[in-house]
């Protein structure tokens, strides 16, 4: 009876004073919505990071002269590894090959950005792949025309491209491109093979690229450049094997001692997740506490709101008083109110911040999805604050002398 | 004996200054007594009447209400103890303005922790016995001033209390409705009830049996006039 009557005083100030009533809960409904709606887009990208990078490909790994990620995990061995590593070349490609018995390909790998063009028509910063001929065994390159580069192309460096789709269609636009020849920067090279529309992943469009032969990119951008070296495993249950085989084979080539460090780099899918975990883990901190000042401001305003209600029913609390209202009742009152107060700003925030996470994801590629935990937090922690910042007011209310309170206008 | 009181006092101290407003005073009342408490402002009835009504203790002397010694009471005794024993009436009528007039009487039997049910019927109850069973569902703002202090005494009398303690309970009516507020009184009274109030118009205490005249905080004339 009393949580209900004291939910009623509280609706009954909201519905009287609507615009004193959103102000004061403005900080809980800022914090509550900026919670909502970034652990809905989170929890959607993380789906995404999951399915996309875990599905596709999580057997392959890649050996590279340094991992790029460490600079946001590890500045300071990062910039370790720069001056330190040695960089990979075509011949370590070869040795590898012969050195990883649980691997089903490997194949050098080595990426640059270009503009293409073919007559009147140009694409720019289209990401130039060279390769070896194992790529399409590693990657996903489904043909949609012609063929793949192939292994005799390589060794020659002949001028060869296999278009990505976004390429073909802006190139290209009605007639075969097969046996034309484009331009890569200023060289010109024959079209061999288009690859099929790869679509998005989180916006970023997946076919703007030219696959080249690896020894035909050297030649083109220099002989000095580092390669990367793609591992794809004979299987995925054999995948630690092959990194440990691969891990092995480096140190051996690069003549390492037992208690040196790596001086190369192995990325795996799952240290893609584990750094896609570590920057949500970041952002989820950051917004914590941001949240948490948002929460502390809104909990400030109402229980001024609140000294303010005091104030104005002091003649209401020395009347229920006398009417035998023991300090515990008048306690119980406020806080019921403050707390219904402090939760309807959880609940307008949860509302908000799922539309706001919506909207997101309508307007842009971002999924998102609706994790119950983030409701049941949202609401706990209104709750909590509205007892919290409610005592105060409460307690005052509650410790006013009768006779005062009753003479007061 | 209802009402017991010994030697009461009330002292204030106002900075290195002692004020007493109740210097002593000495008092018996019985059940069913009709009594009016008079004197000049400044004379300490407002004082008395505070502690008669267990809103506050005294500083010194002894109280004892209905058989129990109330005047070293702790704060939610004393808030038990006015639930139960006392029935106040304000001059201002002191209702909640958002509140109906039923839920208005009902809020004393809150605080006693009475069921739902048995709080609506005592509330139409006593309603009806100061005809406004009309008036049940009627806020504040659309009462008279007569019909608001009649709600005021339906919520007074709704605990069955041993006293009614009324302070100028026709100051904010016109004479009419003063008069009908009075007779509301005598019934009351007749019906077997205990009334204290506070009054400084004459002929507002003549509607009493028993008339205590205070001054300086001490009992100057007490009066039967039955």
């Amino acid at each position: 009876m009393q949580i209900f009557q004291g939910m009623n005083i509280a609706l009954r100030a909201l519905h009287e004073n609507k615009l004193r009533t959103f102000l004061t809960l403005l900080g809980n409904i800022v914090g509550t919505m900026s919670v909502i709606a970034v652990v809905s887009l989170i929890g959607g990208i993380d789906d995404y990071v999951k399915e996309k990078v875990a599905g596709e490909g999580s057997n392959v790994f890649t050996i590279e002269r340094f991992n790029f990620f460490e600079a946001i995990t590890d500045l300071d061995a990062f910039l370790e590894a720069i001056a330190r590593n040695p960089r990979i070349k075509l011949s370590d490609v070869e040795y590898m090959r012969e050195r990883i018995p649980s691997a089903s390909y490997v194949a050098a790998a080595a990426s640059s950005d270009a503009q293409v063009s073919y007559r009147d028509e140009w694409v720019d910063r289209i990401s130039i792949r060279g390769r070896s001929e194992e790529y399409p065994m590693i990657e996903d390159a489904p043909l949609f025309l012609g063929r793949h580069i192939s292994r005799l192309e390589d060794q020659k460096s002949v001028s060869v491209a296999v278009l990505g789709w976004e390429v073909y269609t802006r190139l290209f636009p009605r007639g075969d491109p097969l046996g034309t020849r484009i331009k890569i920067g200023r060289k010109h090279f024959t079209v061999t093979g288009v690859v099929e529309d790869l679509g998005t992943v989180l916006g970023e469009s997946k076919n703007r690229f030219v696959y080249i032969p690896v020894n035909t990119f050297l030649k083109t951008y220099g002989a000095r450049t580092s390669i990367e070296i793609k591992v794809k495993a004979a299987d995925i249950t054999l995948l630690d094997q092959a990194v440990d085989e691969a891990t092995m084979a480096m140190r051996i080539r690069h003549g390492l001692r037992p208690m040196e460090d790596d001086d190369f780099a192995i990325v795996t899918s799952e240290n893609l997740i584990s750094l896609w975990e570590k920057i949500s883990t970041s952002i989820f901190n950051a917004l914590i506490f941001i949240v948490s000042i948002a929460l502390v401001v809104g909990g400030v305003v109402l229980m001024n709101v609140m000294l303010v209600s005091v104030t104005e029913r002091t003649k209401e609390v020395g009347l229920r008083k006398a009417l035998g209202a023991r300090k515990a009742n008048i306690i119980w009152q406020f806080i019921v109110e403050s707390v219904t107060l402090s939760l309807i700003g959880g609940i307008i925030g949860i509302l908000t911040g799922f539309s706001i996470a919506a909207i997101i994801s309508i307007v842009s590629p971002l999924p998102y999805v609706v994790a119950p935990w983030s409701i049941a937090a949202g609401l706990i922690v209104t709750f909590i604050i509205g007892i919290v910042f409610g005592t105060y007011p409460a307690s005052k209310a509650a410790n006013l002398d009768p006779v005062v309170a009753l003479h007061s206008e | 004996m209802l009402i017991k009181v010994r030697d009461v006092k009330k002292i204030y101290e106002v900075g290195i200054q002692k004020i007493e407003a109740v210097a002593g005073i000495d008092l018996e009342i019985d059940r069913n007594e009709y009594v009016a408490i008079m004197g000049p402002s400044g004379s300490g009835k407002s004082t008395f009447m505070n502690l008669l009504g267990c809103l506050d203790t005294p500083s010194a002397g002894d109280y004892w209400l209905n058989g129990k010694e109330v005047s070293n009471l702790s704060d939610d005794e004393l808030a038990r103890i006015r639930n139960r024993e006392i029935g106040f009436v304000f001059q201002t009528f002191n209702l909640l303005p958002r509140a109906t007039a039923a839920q208005n009487v009902e809020l004393p039997l809150i605080y006693g922790g009475i069921s739902a049910d048995e709080r609506r019927d005592r509330a139409a109850e006593v309603l009806e016995s100061v005809g406004l069973t009309d008036r049940a569902k009627h806020r504040p703002n659309e009462l008279s001033g007569g019909q608001r202090q009649r709600v005021a005494i339906a919520r007074a009398m709704v605990n069955r209390p041993s006293i009614i303690l009324a302070d100028e309970p026709t100051g904010n009516l016109d004479s009419k409705t003063g008069i009908e507020i009075m007779s509301l009184f005598d019934t009351i009274h007749a019906a077997g009830n205990t009334i204290v109030m506070v009054t400084h118009e004459e002929h507002i205490a003549d509607y009493a049996k028993r008339v205590i005249r205070l001054l300086d905080g001490k009992i100057e004339e007490d009066i039967r006039t039955d």
